[in-house]
């Protein structure tokens, strides 16, 4: 068997090889969007708005960081 | 408010919490964060409303009744312990179910932040006078009996 013989066979088998691939990168990046989307501070309009757990945290703990300065709260429907 | 105040000691935490039976309220928290774009501010989701809920016994609100539409005001001092802490001031926007005269009035309510921050900057000011003293007091090596020159030899004559 030659080089030329091998050559093209070489070839057509990379090519479904390199589809899987790029294949495998947008879904890897699919899946890391979602996960950011899923995450606590996803962005919204380049504004992070934090999803707060049961024991509201991380607003307690900020609250208390910034003690020593006036603060507003404001508990609102978005709709 | 925060517009009208641009002092550096104010924070702003506003939390959206889904009261009105619309559904979308994560998304609809985005898109209205969207609209306070000041740096002292920051945005929550309370999905579950829980803060909605320890705040309404606290404003005495009818029962049943979250706290939510409500604008409360803590001074400097005030920190967040076992309980979400009772505001220092506070105003709503619940009609007749809470006080007429809390309802929500954007003049009082910066008249009151102002106050609070012009008596905190005071209260910081004084407190940089007393301090100035100590910190130079501290700065000053002792002088005691070991550090007087002591007199060696004999006097000349």
């Amino acid at each position: 068997m030659t080089s030329k013989e091998i050559g093209p066979l070489n070839h057509r088998a990379i090519e479904p090889l390199k589809e899987a691939v790029a294949r495998a990168a947008i879904l890897t990046l699919a899946a890391l969007l979602l996960l950011g989307s899923a995450n606590c501070s996803a962005p919204g309009h380049g504004l992070p708005l934090t999803v707060l757990s049961n024991d509201l945290e991380p607003l307690r703990t900020e609250f208390n960081q910034d003690a020593g300065k006036v603060r507003l709260l404001l508990l609102v429907d978005p709709t | 408010m925060l517009a009208q105040i641009p002092d550096p000691n104010l924070r702003a935490y506003v939390v959206w919490l889904p009261v009105l039976p619309s559904g979308a309220w994560e998304s609809a928290a985005r898109r209205a964060g969207g609209r306070i774009p000041d740096a002292r501010a920051t945005r929550y989701f309370d999905r579950d409303a829980h803060l909605g809920h320890l705040y309404a016994p606290i404003l005495h609100l009818p029962e049943g009744l979250p706290a939510w539409d409500v604008y409360l005001v803590f001074a400097p001092p005030v920190r967040w312990e076992d309980k979400p802490p009772a505001p220092t001031y506070w105003m709503h926007q619940l009609g007749r179910r809470a006080p007429p005269e809390l309802r929500l009035d954007g003049d009082q309510i910066a008249r009151v932040v102002s106050e609070l921050l012009t008596t905190a900057a005071r209260e910081s000011h004084k407190t940089a006078q007393i301090r100035a003293p100590l910190d130079a007091a501290c700065l000053t090596p002792p002088i005691g009996p070991l550090m007087l020159p002591v007199a060696t030899g004999s006097r000349p004559a």
